[in-house]
């Protein structure tokens, strides 16, 4: 009986941390998307010069992380979850919280199947939907894979492989490769 | 962007790269180590090595009461053995043997410059493991022939990864382990054997010098050249080769001298100011040398069965001087690999050199050096074409002819038919053409699968050049898509989505220039092929990559499949603009580059937003844009497209606000405006989506 509560109580321990990871990982990608991403900020092209100004801008963040916004992608995806070293997150459900970094509203919202994602963008007055897969941790869970979905209009954006590496108890995005491009 | 079979000149290939950075470290290493070369040189002689010798200093300065100078000369020391051991000299036949390897070759290069590949050959397996690869040659002899390999393969990328697909299916694979490698002071020069795998025979010879001062010349001579000699030839360099397809055949597969008694009587005519040779390049009489190496070239170290009656004066290598380079040069049509084949191809130069001299007309002389490098034609041959080539230019009822398009025609139908285009016949109507090539219509009617690929490609060549070259089997062609199949792939996604695939049909019978130009040039690429899917995608389509297949995938939103919620605008400038991305990977990879690294862009696309991008932003889905934007100015060339599929419905500007769909945030002028409302095309888009536009896909 004990052993039991030993069980579950570590289980809570470590349930718990796998959400307090996924949440810091989330924090970590939506504080560099909304940082890094240029097409989130309104550029001025003048003669051969650029000017870059954090306008306020709105991010819509799809608040379940899912597959059926990776399809063009799946093959990559299977490729890591084939690998031995790597498992993949079960928690499907994402919090993002209504919040302003860097200039940038970020909003949760439900993208739905309907829609196309121009009129998404029109409707809300957003400029970009993100949403996330299924996150892929390592053995160790020192590093993350996450695959972003990331759309500035129906052929604006594209979906990327974010590396993330745990520096203590954050993450760090290590490397952002671009997967597809709209 | 118009890119079909003349090749982009400007741009560097990856290869450019690697040896630029291979020299730049090269540099960086001699500068680091500047300031011990005097001690180097001292060293060298007595075989120490370069921490053997610091060491030997340092304790000098010691011993002589001086340890500040000794310590500073250790922390040098250190500093300078690590650099050294990092960066080896780059003679080093372990470094290049590596650097070689570590190139991202891909599988058909792999093949092609793989030693094991030999052992399936049956009847070369035994011979070559007789050839003696020991003794002190061995590293010159590793390292000359890895240049030749390199050498090899920049050429391949030069063309377009056609060369080696040529030399493998035409002449022969190289026994890189069977060649003779010519040690002249710092020069080098490597003959390698190509041997075909049925059959017990050499079948060509490759030929690389590189001289101490970087100076490059190469060759490769098939049998067929060799024994299509009738009478005399102009080809310098043919005693030499006569001698080498003897030694190469005696030494692997035990050949007697029948065949190349014949050859070897043949005169060589001397071309005027156009050939010349270095004295030490005068080969000797062959024997069998242990590893391979030839290390006296000007005295008779070859002569255990010197070929009978073949004169007493040694052969010589032969390259060219400025008396058949000049207009070839000055014309601006050749790189550094194709320098070097010149410079091994005397008759060909003069002939492309003379050329150019009477006519102001370098992408023709290209087309001509293209076909010259691909063995397409003889050096006799080229020289009947050139003049055929003049005589037609000269005619004033053609004008207004796209001459280069005819010639490029021409010139693909040989390759793949060994036929002249009726069309060339007519429009070339001389004698030596007539003479040289019947054409034969029938041969085109038949829609031979395997020829269909290489005439399409002419046909949206000529569909390109405003329909100057005739196409007698375009009708023929376009109703047998099984070909296209085979390079555009349909998934069973996309055929099952009606509209979507109704669309690309729409797209790709008009065959319409931006089409053309993008997914039409994957029916070219002999490496990457396209295949189109529908999924569930958050955007309306993406590009992306299948590196394990080598396949470009365009895939399409599923939204699109219900016709009530979009136009068939809205599928065909999804299609085109997916399209752009796909052919901007295409053109980078089918030349070597990793189209992932957004560094490479800016040395390809020489635009300020795009070197913008590649060091803020940081993704290919911003650069991709604007080049599409800022370089090419495809949203025209979407519009265009639109209006044309549409049945030209109002005007191009009112399909501009489609076209700018995806782009806006990368203008000047749209930067601001996410959603185009407040642009002059919004309300031409909203007339023509009033007129309820259609393709005929939606019902």
């Amino acid at each position: 009986m004990i052993k039991l509560k030993i069980l579950l109580f570590a289980s809570l321990i470590f349930g718990c941390a796998n959400q307090n990871d996924q949440q810091k990982i989330l924090n970590t990608a939506i504080e560099y998307i909304s940082s890094e991403n240029v097409p989130f900020r309104k550029m001025h092209y003048h003669n051969d010069s650029i000017l870059v100004d954090n306008q306020e801008k709105i991010i819509l963040i799809h608040p379940e992380m899912n597959e059926f916004h990776f399809e063009s992608v799946s093959s990559q995806l299977e490729k890591l979850r084939g690998n031995d070293n790597y498992s993949i997150e079960k928690q499907s459900i994402l919090h993002p919280k209504k919040t302003t970094r860097n200039g940038v509203e970020i909003r949760p919202y439900h993208i739905p199947d309907d829609k196309r994602m121009n009129d998404i963008l029109f409707e809300q007055q957003a400029h970009a939907v993100v949403s996330f897969a299924p996150f892929i941790y390592n053995d160790a869970h020192s590093e993350a894979i996450l695959f972003v979905n990331y759309a500035c209009g129906g052929l604006c954006g594209g979906i990327y492989q974010y590396t993330l590496m745990k520096n203590g108890l954050e993450w760090e995005i290590f490397d952002v490769e671009s997967i597809t491009i709209y | 962007m118009y890119v079909l079979y003349t090749r982009a000149r400007k741009q560097k290939n990856r290869a450019t790269f690697e040896q630029e950075s291979y020299t730049a470290f090269q540099n960086f290493a001699v500068r680091v180590l500047c300031g011990l070369r005097k001690f180097i040189n001292l060293h060298k002689s007595k075989k120490m090595n370069l921490k053997t010798s610091l060491k030997t200093v340092v304790s000098t300065f010691f011993e002589l009461k001086l340890p500040v100078l000794g310590l500073l000369m250790l922390l040098f020391c250190i500093t300078a053995c690590n650099e050294h051991e990092v960066l080896p000299p780059s003679d080093s036949p372990a470094e290049s043997l590596e650097s070689f390897e570590a190139l991202n070759l891909s599988a058909e290069e792999a093949d092609f410059f793989s030693d094991e590949k030999i052992n399936e050959i049956p009847h070369l397996k035994q011979a070559v493991e007789q050839l003696d690869h020991n003794g002190r040659g061995r590293f010159f002899f590793a390292r000359s022939v890895q240049k030749t390999k390199r050498f090899v393969r920049n050429m391949n990328h030069q063309m377009e990864h056609k060369y080696i697909p040529h030399i493998t299916q035409n002449v022969g694979q190289p026994v890189w382990l069977a060649s003779y490698v010519a040690k002249l002071g710092g020069d080098m020069m490597t003959f390698v054997p190509l041997v075909p795998a049925d059959e017990a025979i050499i079948n060509g010879v490759l030929v690389y010098q590189k001289t101490d001062d970087g100076d490059t010349s190469y060759s490769l001579t098939t049998r067929e050249q060799m024994a299509s000699v009738e009478t005399e030839t102009d080809d310098q360099n043919y005693p030499l080769l006569v001698q080498m397809f003897y030694e190469f055949d005696k030494q692997l597969f035990n050949a007697g001298t029948e065949a190349y008694l014949d050859w070897g009587v043949k005169p060589v005519i001397e071309l005027e100011d156009c050939s010349t040779f270095p004295e030490y390049t005068c080969l000797g009489r062959m024997t069998e040398l242990p590893n391979r190496v030839i290390t006296l070239f000007d005295t008779p170290v070859f002569d255990s069965t010197p070929l009978p009656d073949f004169g007493t004066e040694f052969p010589c290598y032969y390259i060219c001087d400025a008396g058949c380079t000049a207009d070839i040069y000055a014309s601006g049509i050749a790189d550094e690999e194709e320098i070097a084949w010149i410079n091994g191809n005397c008759s060909y130069a003069d002939v492309i050199d003379d050329f150019l001299a009477d006519n102001d007309e370098p992408e023709i002389g290209q087309i001509l050096l293209d076909a010259a490098i691909l063995g397409y034609l003889t050096a006799t041959e080229s020289k009947r074409l050139a003049n055929a080539i003049d005589v037609y230019l000269n005619d004033p009822d053609n004008a207004n002819t796209d001459a280069a398009c005819v010639v490029q025609e021409a010139l693909e139908d040989i390759s793949s038919i060994g036929e002249v285009p009726l069309a060339l016949m007519c429009e070339m109507s001389t004698d030596l053409m007539a003479a040289k090539f019947s054409a034969d219509y029938e041969t085109y009617s038949s829609c031979n699968p395997v020829d269909i690929q290489l005439i399409r490609t002419s046909i949206i060549n000529c569909q390109n050049s405003n329909g100057n070259c005739l196409c007698p089997s375009f009708d023929c062609i376009l109703n047998d898509l099984m070909i296209v199949e085979d390079i555009i792939i349909k998934d069973e996604s996309f055929e099952t989505c009606e509209r979507v695939n109704c669309v690309y049909d729409v797209l790709f019978d008009s065959m319409n220039e931006l089409f053309c130009s993008t997914i039409g040039n994957f029916m070219e690429s002999t490496i990457f092929d396209l295949e189109f899917r529908v999924a569930n995608i958050i955007g309306d389509g993406q590009t992306t990559y299948d590196e394990e297949n080598d396949i470009i995938i365009l895939t399409i939103s599923n939204f699109f499949c219900d016709e009530s919620e979009s136009t068939d605008l809205n599928v065909a400038a999804t299609i085109l603009h997916e399209g752009i991305h796909a052919e901007l990977r295409r053109y980078l990879m089918d030349r070597g580059y990793d189209a992932n690294n957004v560094e490479i862009y800016p040395e390809v696309w020489d635009n300020y937003l795009v070197e913008w991008y590649a060091e803020n932003s940081g993704t290919t889905n911003d650069i991709h844009h604007a080049i599409m934007v800022r370089v090419d100015n495809y949203v025209d060339l979407i519009a265009e497209a639109l209006w044309q599929v549409n049945d030209q419905v109002f005007t191009i500007e009112h399909y501009k606000h489609l076209a700018w769909d995806g782009l806006r945030g990368y203008s000047e002028q749209y930067a601001d405006d996410t959603y185009g409302i407040n642009t002059s095309f919004y309300p031409l888009h909203q007339e023509l989506m009033a007129s309820n536009p259609t393709l005929g896909c939606d019902q």
